[in-house]
């Protein structure tokens, strides 16, 4: 170089500056895009922390919200919880009182029941289950083809009694007599109801008249050892009169055993009483009680 | 002393012995119907710390009555502010069970049976 033109040299320097400006020029245009890129990099840190900064704070906010959500849900479980304990427990409460209160009252029903077919006095049936034994076991006689028997006793003499001893007596008697017939029957479906004052009435289903006389015989044989005292009758002690009946149902109208066990005992009466009128054919006295001997040799009742 | 009646039935509060007596058959038909005794009972709970239902007298009380009974002891639980006892009878059948029961949903109440 050192062999070249001063022009030379200048064009070369002239070159020189150029490229240097050129240079200054791209490393300024570098410089300021630099200072952009620093200023954007620490704008967007700064915007990039603030985001976080807020999304932290949310976050934070919603923690504290939850934590109080969650606090109220768990209140809320423990309340609904507890509501339902209660709910169970007078649930519980209400069901076994109802179950008490069912009892209670099933208690009165039967008790209303009982006594609705009970004669208060006695104890006996009274006419009412006496009337749904006897369409029961009328239908039932009839079906099988069994005989049905039917006795109907009444006190001799009772209002002489009652007058004489005074009614407390008289009731007195009554339930001994209640007493000795419940102890004179002992098969399912015997039944002894008491009719009215000092009228009993004796069902005895599948019995022939042979085995109700036996029945018949047994209460009179009891009554007589029972020996319950009567100044106003010739024996001095208290009798029954019976109408006894036995028949096989082979129509509906069950009152006929009824009516003729009542004739039968209207009969005994009329004969003088203290026996038993079982006869349907001849209205003849076939048992005459005052006649004893033959009764002594009946024993205990037994039938068919 | 506060007192109503109704067919069959007396309900009175002593303020001086602190007590409901409740005697008789109770057999309203409903809740609705035993607002009136619901609210005897929840108002004598107010001011006192002590409060005797006095039963043994109370020969009958039908579900609705008891479900009555039920709710008030558990206001007089949650409000725990007044002692709750209830005097039951051996003699009424009723109340072996049914006031056994009220024991669990108030374990402080105080039962006694004469």
């Amino acid at each position: 170089m050192s062999g070249s033109t001063p022009y030379i040299q200048v064009l070369d320097i002239e070159q020189t500056l150029t490229e240097l400006n050129e240079m200054v020029s791209r490393l300024r245009q570098e410089r300021d895009d630099l200072e952009i890129a620093l200023t954007t990099a620490v704008e967007h840190g700064d915007a990039i922390e603030e985001q976080l900064e807020t999304a932290n704070r949310q976050l934070q906010n919603e923690v504290r919200e939850r934590r109080t959500i969650e606090k109220q849900l768990r209140d809320l479980v423990a309340t609904i919880t507890q509501k339902s304990r209660d709910l169970e427990v007078v649930l519980q409460t209400i069901t076994e009182h109802a179950d008490q209160i069912d009892l209670h009252w099933l208690q009165r029903y039967i008790e209303s029941e009982t006594s609705a077919r009970q004669d208060p006095l006695t104890g006996l049936a009274n006419r009412r289950m006496l009337d749904e034994a006897m369409e029961r076991e009328w239908s039932r006689a009839r079906r099988q083809g069994q005989p049905l028997a039917m006795l109907m006793c009444d006190v001799d003499h009772f209002k002489p009694y009652n007058d004489r001893y005074g009614h407390q007596a008289g009731d007195e008697c009554l339930c001994r007599l209640a007493e000795l017939f419940q102890g004179m029957l002992h098969r399912e479906g015997d039944l002894v109801a008491r009719y009215g004052g000092e009228e009993f009435v004796v069902l005895l289903p599948n019995t022939d008249e042979t085995g109700a006389l036996r029945v018949a015989q047994g209460i009179q044989d009891a009554l007589r050892n029972l020996d319950l005292g009567h100044e106003d009758t010739p024996l001095g002690r208290l009798t029954l009169s019976i109408g006894l009946a036995a028949l096989v149902p082979d129509h509906d109208d069950r009152s006929t055993l009824l009516a003729e066990v009542d004739r039968r005992l209207y009969l005994a009466k009329q004969q003088g009483r203290d026996r038993i009128v079982h006869a349907a054919d001849n209205n003849k006295i076939r048992e005459d009680l005052n006649d004893s001997g033959s009764r002594a040799d009946q024993g205990n009742p037994t039938r068919p | 002393m506060h007192c109503f009646s109704g067919e069959g039935y007396k309900i009175e509060l002593d303020d001086t012995s602190n007590t409901v007596r409740m005697s008789g058959a109770l057999r309203l038909g409903g809740l609705s119907e035993y607002a009136p005794i619901s609210e005897l009972l929840e108002n004598a709970l107010d001011g006192r710390e002590a409060l005797i239902i006095d039963l043994s007298a109370l020969e009958f009380l039908n579900s609705s009555g008891i479900a009555t009974l039920s709710k008030f002891v558990i206001t007089a639980r949650n409000r725990n502010d007044c002692r709750l006892a209830i005097q039951g009878s051996n003699a009424i059948a009723w109340q072996g069970k049914s006031l056994n029961n009220l024991k669990r949903l108030m374990p402080a109440l105080e039962l006694n049976f004469d």
